[in-house]
């Protein structure tokens, strides 16, 4: 336990731009642990706030009413690779890339890979259900959870699921928790799905013109038969500040990029690449590139990689969004939100998953001059409406939080909203955890 | 009075709090705690810079909870200039509160040539009656008291400084003495012109006016010299830095910057400037360390590998992780004994795993860390500077 205010203020913030000052921060080393800190907290009416490596882009771990900061961090141990059930049991604090290292020597994958995933954790990329560049064809987190072990607010520990695929022995509670945003339960173990390791893997880069030509190209792909596995986009602005910060030799006035990988069986990747190119070059593409090995494929990703220190080099802030539209969406809602960006007079770069309509919005700004932060705010209400009228919603990725709960009536209904909280007072009727979430 | 002096606010805004910093942290990865990621110091500086939080000896020392391995800094998505941040942090936080016994202790000693001659005189004469088996062999005299051949007087390639370190000069003066022979060898002419602690100790520790006052001294006594060589990652990179540092001074300013250009690692002096072909073989499988001062701060990593692969009979093989911090971090394995401890079990687990015989590593306090961990960890590899194996190969040394 850490109680000096040099330690609280540690436990303060993730990585969004709020902080909340706990009263006191709880290392926990096991499912013991988190069980009497809950029953504590349950009977005294103290705000328990789980988290991991705090890296979440929502202020799901930020202490809004203070009480307990609870770091699973210390709860890191991978448990079992257990290669003949193909599965991975893990604690909370597992971080997402050495679980993926650790499939990868075992020869196996374990496929959610949110941007954060060098750093992030297991509990919080369940907690949050984090997707990544693979999930338009390995599905997002909730896909490989098949089990858990959590706390309940009163401090009991319960077992969901287990390492059977098939399992209708009660209701499906694994999949309460799974996005449920620490307000439900503290995940203190989890068992997750690992998949064969695709064999061999190619990438591309197209460049287009034309946004509209890139969207052709996405649903022509997938029309032609082919599930890449990842499919990336990178609007104009986000072109222009690469090519600004590394000098790669991206055309300035290209409206698009597509990153696109295909993997699976060599021969397969073979052909499924043939028929990306050619779908490429029917539409129309400006340039087409294709990694002839791993060196090649890293040069090509590498504009990809680079639009966070490119931005970041522009203006201090950034407010990265996350809406998620309908695929055939995303031309109307890049343009939107570029107009969105002039109209509030402020520089917004959009990158993001072009395979499942997941676009991050990142407003470059400086969180320091007010009246600027008013119109930031005024742009954020603006995307979100644009995005709930092309029929999508807030969050594809990061959750609710702090920082998009104001918004939460924009994507659903009240009744869906009473359902939640029917939910939520059922198993936290005190209200102790990660209270202030998501509706406030 | 809060930190406010932090002369890069912009630097120190950008920082998003993503968490990157956290893994590559060795500190971090051992404890799992915030406050020793780069994220969480700057959120302190922050919230003493936004007057929420105050200067006190508690915040100090989570300011000092770091090895300045730079691992950090390089890696930042968001060019935040972290260990910078830190440095200047702990200076405000000295100007605030003094400085605390410790460090007062260090600054003092490596301030004062007639205390570190006493010191390691004293030291090596309890090693020699077998107690003080922790620190490295002392060997003495101290390098400067030694009288060695400088090279010709008229003709050579070029006049060097050889800038004789305190730990090279006292501790490791077998190897300062070696260092001088191999330039010599070379035909350069080499000078050891009367120098004083190269300041970063006082940096580290928040002692400006200090690091201020030595980076004078020994800008006077190195300037006109075609080179300034020195065979100590930390030591080169604060001398590096003294073009930066008296930048606002206007009788030093020019003079820094004129010696700070000319400052050189052996290995890339070599490497740049040209070194007699390795003739002996040395029968060894060797690994290189990388000092964080030498690698991220001065960016010397391919040269001393490029010499030591340049020595017939050398079996040269990489180690896992050569580039992250040993838990040496100057003071810092005195100041966190038990965290030094573990980062240093790292690196000594890596390189068993490369079986190799000699571990050739720049750095006087990476020399002495990794011996010990090594000892600790039951691994036989010896340390050595990557000179010494050349001097072995040119037969001014026995093996």
């Amino acid at each position: 336990m850490l109680d000096s205010t040099e330690d609280r203020f540690l436990y303060a913030y993730d990585a969004t731009s709020t902080k909340a000052v706990p009263d006191v921060v709880v290392l926990a080393r096991s499912a013991q642990d988190v069980s009497a800190v809950m029953k504590y907290a349950t009977e005294h009416g103290v705000p328990v706030v789980p988290r991991g490596a705090g890296s979440g882009l929502s202020g799901g771990a930020v202490p809004a009413k203070g009480g307990i900061a609870l770091s699973l961090a210390p709860m890191n141990r991978i448990k079992e690779i257990d290669l003949a059930n193909m599965v991975a049991v893990v604690e909370p604090g597992v971080i997402v890339g050495d679980l993926q290292k650790a499939a990868d020597e075992a020869g196996v994958y374990y496929p959610p890979d949110p941007g954060s995933q060098a750093y992030c954790t297991i509990g919080g990329s369940i907690a949050e259900n984090a997707g990544g560049m693979h999930c338009l064809k390995y599905g997002v987190t909730k896909d490989y959870v098949m089990g858990l072990e959590v706390v309940l607010p009163n401090g009991d520990i319960v077992h969901l699921g287990g390492k059977q695929i098939k399992n209708v022995t009660g209701y499906n509670l694994v999949q309460l928790f799974v996005g449920s945003e620490g307000t439900l339960g503290v995940i203190t173990e989890a068992i997750l799905k690992l998949i064969p390791k695709p064999r061999a893997k190619k990438t591309m880069l197209a460049i287009f013109d034309q946004l509209d030509t890139a969207a052709e190209a996405v649903t022509g792909i997938l029309h032609a038969g082919v599930i890449p596995a990842a499919l990336e986009i990178m609007d104009n602005r986000s072109i222009v500040a690469v090519e600004d910060h590394l000098h790669l030799g991206l055309p300035r006035d290209a409206e698009a990029i597509l990153l696109i990988e295909a993997d699976g069986m060599p021969e397969a990747v073979e052909a499924e690449a043939a028929t990306i190119e050619r779908v490429c070059r029917d539409v129309g593409v400006r340039e087409f590139k294709t990694a002839r090995n791993a060196q090649e494929s890293n040069d090509l990703w590498k504009a990809r990689r680079a639009i966070s220190p490119a931005i970041s080099r522009l203006r201090p802030t950034k407010m990265g969004e996350d809406i998620s539209v309908p695929r055939s969406a995303i031309p109307e809602m890049v343009r939107r939100v570029q107009k969105i960006g002039d109209e509030f007079n402020l520089p917004i770069v959009i990158f993001g998953h072009a395979g499942d309509g997941n676009l991050h919005p990142n407003i470059l700004t400086d969180r320091r001059d007010a009246v600027e932060m008013e119109r930031v705010e005024k742009a954020i209400a603006a995307i979100f409406d644009a995005a709930v009228e092309l029929g999508g919603t807030l969050s594809g990725e990061h959750g609710i939080g702090l920082s998009k709960q104001p918004f939460l009536g924009k994507a659903l209904t009240p009744e869906t909203i009473n359902l939640m909280k029917t939910l939520k007072q059922a198993l936290d009727p005190r209200g102790v955890l990660n209270p202030g979430k998501i509706w406030g | 009075m809060t930190i406010v002096q932090i002369t890069d606010l912009a630097g120190l805004y950008r920082c998003n709090k993503c968490g990157t910093c956290t893994t590559i942290c060795p500190l971090y990865n051992h404890t799992q705690l915030e406050g020793m990621a780069a994220r969480g110091k700057v959120a302190l500086i922050e919230a003493v810079v936004d007057g929420t939080l105050r200067v006190t000896p508690a915040l100090r020392d989570k300011l000092s909870d770091c090895l300045l391995c730079g691992a950090c800094k390089k890696s930042c998505p968001c060019s935040v200039p972290t260990t910078d941040l830190f440095l200047e942090a702990r200076k405000e936080a000295t100007r605030e509160l003094g400085l605390p016994l410790f460090s007062r202790a260090v600054v003092t000693a490596f301030g004062s040539p007639a205390l570190l001659g006493m010191g390691t005189w004293g030291g090596a004469l309890l090693q020699r009656m077998g107690a003080l088996g922790w620190a490295p062999p002392i060997s003495r005299p101290p390098y400067q008291s030694r009288r060695l051949p400088a090279g010709p007087e008229t003709g050579a390639k070029m006049r060097v400084a050889y800038y004789a370190g305190c730990m090279m000069n006292y501790v490791y003066a077998d190897v300062a003495e070696t260092t001088h022979r191999v330039l010599v060898h070379n035909g350069y002419r080499v000078e050891s012109p009367k120098v004083e602690c190269c300041g970063m100790p006082n940096r580290a520790l928040g002692d400006h006016e200090g690091a201020l006052r030595h980076a004078r001294h020994n800008v006077d006594a190195l300037a006109g010299y075609d080179a300034i060589v020195t065979d100590c990652g930390s030591c080169g990179s604060a001398l590096k830095e003294y073009g930066h540092l008296l930048a606002g001074d206007p009788g030093y300013a020019e003079k820094a910057k004129a010696v700070s250009n000319r400052v050189y690692d052996v290995a890339e002096f070599l490497v740049k400037f040209g070194y007699a072909e390795p003739e002996r073989k040395v029968e060894a499988r060797v690994t290189y360390h990388d000092s964080c001062h030498m690698v991220r701060e001065q960016k010397v990593a391919k040269q001393p590998r490029d010499i030591l692969k340049s020595i017939p009979g050398v079996d040269y093989v990489e180690m896992k992780g050569a580039d992250v911090c040993c838990g040496g971090g100057g003071s810092f394995a005195f100041t966190h004994p038990e965290l030094g401890r573990k980062v240093g079990a790292t690196k000594a687990a890596n390189i068993r795993d490369t079986e190799a015989t000699i571990v050739a590593t720049g750095c006087p306090s990476c020399s002495m860390q990794i011996a010990a961990s090594l000892r600790q960890a039951g691994v036989k590899a010896q340390l050595r500077h990557p000179v010494e194996l050349l001097a072995r190969s040119y037969g001014l040394l026995e093996d």
